[in-house]
């Protein structure tokens, strides 16, 4: 399948893809060894009576014969004190119950607060009582479903609160509690660089790397002097280079996801985005 | 909930006030005073409206634009910035949006919502007809706006819009005892 042939020895590469644009659909499976969709962002309907688009599904559904599928959710909320988000998984049941998945992937942070949505993403303390909280929730989530769960490390854009733990050993305890897996977002590690001063080689030094299957690499924005994580530009040099170190550091890594928000298809236009798959398997080859 | 469960609701719960620029429960928590002051949380606050905005500009393209030339669209997006009961998904906030103001005290946007809700309800596959009532002549309201222009002067009368997956156009101009022509650019809003 098209450039695909030359990926022997890189990890498999994979594109955000969320359905409704044939056009892009058929370009992405010739470059892309794998797809990632939002449960979220291909559903139709309001509070707890969501639904995955049927239309939508039936193009998964297709396209999952020429290339895999990872879910990667936005709206479980997996760190709400008050309790996670139903209804998105009931839309994880219904796109696995229809869709072969590869994994199943979230962010470790909260959307909701009380059931009111924060319209946005913010990280959680690392400590005990949030690490306690999560790790009972990946254990049912990895009872509920039959393939790997994985969470993502999301931007921070508030201050850090006190906490019992860094961010790396926060890491290796909910890994090493739950199994479960990581998915390593590059570009937040540069924001996070960038807006408090993450240390990344210290922080890449002290991960348990082994636990990281998955790679996300993304172009943002920056305003105001912080580095917004929004999906919404090619990968910079800088960001596809770390994942490059981050893929050589890394034993257990399956794929690399190329991250771009829908809304930002039409402003980048299909061979841009193309080109960004490409460019990135040839820069991890 | 567990005293330490506890800790972190209330935390989460300051946090969601701060955003949302409510007041939030006194304490002495330096925490909550590094997060006030933070250039992260202007940040948040700004991204969160940039968002709000654009998926309401692109959703409901023809209320928010009819909003802005009454003025009123920045205080529309306060509002719903503040709301509790907003919702998150972009298709719920729209109709969300829509429904505010289908019973709006201004006629032209109580009518403009009320089309764009019934437009966007066969969008998504509703099968059944929408009646819509208007003062006036809809189609060059309709059109202007469509265009990205302000809604000019519209000949006053007793007009009908109705939209209907079953009508070719999808949308049709009726004016008491008289069909008018259909107003097929509106076609160009559907999802």
């Amino acid at each position: 399948m098209g450039d695909k042939a030359a990926s022997v020895g890189c990890p498999a590469i994979g594109v955000t893809y969320e359905g409704g644009d044939p056009a892009l659909l058929e370009r992405l499976v010739e470059v892309a060894d794998y797809l990632e969709v939002a449960p979220d962002f291909i559903a139709t309907g309001t509070g707890d009576d969501l639904r995955i688009r049927r239309e939508i599904l039936g193009e998964w559904q297709a396209a999952a014969e020429e290339v895999e599928i990872v879910a990667h959710g936005v709206g479980l909320s997996i760190g709400s004190a008050s309790g996670w988000n139903e209804a998105y998984l009931r839309l994880v049941d219904e796109l696995a119950g229809a869709v072969p998945l590869r994994w199943h992937s979230e962010h470790l942070g909260y959307t909701t607060v009380d059931g009111e949505p924060l319209g946005t993403m913010l990280s959680l303390p690392r400590t005990e009582e949030a690490l306690d909280l999560v790790c009972e929730r990946v254990i049912r989530l990895q009872e509920r479903y039959p393939v790997r769960f994985l969470l993502e490390n999301i931007a921070r854009m508030l201050p850090d609160p006190d906490g019992d733990y860094d961010e790396a050993g926060f890491l290796n305890e909910l890994c090493k509690r739950t199994g479960c897996g990581l998915v390593l977002d590059v570009y937040n590690l540069e924001c996070d660089a960038h807006n408090h001063g993450l240390d990344i080689d210290r922080f890449l030094g002290a991960l348990e790397l082994g636990a990281v299957h998955e790679l996300h690499v993304a172009g943002g924005t920056e305003v105001g002097g912080m580095k917004l994580d929004v999906h919404s530009r090619r990968a910079q040099p800088s960001t596809v280079a770390l994942a490059a170190r981050a893929v050589a550091a890394t034993p257990a890594v399956w794929g690399v996801t190329y991250e771009v928000l829908p809304e930002a298809v039409p402003v980048l236009g299909h061979d841009v985005i193309v080109d960004e798959v490409t460019r990135l398997r040839a820069a991890l080859s | 909930m567990s005293g330490q469960a506890a800790r972190l609701a209330a935390q989460q719960q300051a946090l969601l006030a701060l955003l949302k620029g409510r007041p939030v429960p006194a304490g002495d928590d330096s925490y909550l005073d590094l997060v006030r002051d933070s250039r992260g949380l202007t940040m948040l606050q700004m991204i969160t409206a940039w968002w709000r905005r654009f998926d309401l500009e692109r959703l409901a393209p023809l209320t928010s634009r009819a909003l802005t030339h009454e003025g009123r669209f920045e205080s529309a997006l306060t509002r719903l910035g503040r709301d509790a009961d907003t919702p998150a998904a972009i298709s719920a906030l729209a109709m969300h949006f829509l429904d505010q103001h289908v019973e709006d005290t201004d006629p032209l946007i109580a009518a403009v919502a009320s089309t764009e809700r019934a437009l966007t309800l066969v969008a998504r596959g509703d099968r059944s007809p929408h009646e819509v009532r208007w003062d006036r002549d809809p189609a060059p309201v309709l059109n202007a706006l469509l265009a990205g222009h302000p809604p000019g002067p519209a000949a006053p009368g007793d007009f009908r819009v109705t939209v209907s997956a079953d009508r070719p156009t999808l949308i049709a101009v009726e004016r008491r005892g008289d069909l008018a022509n259909s107003t097929s650019g509106v076609r160009r809003i559907i999802r």
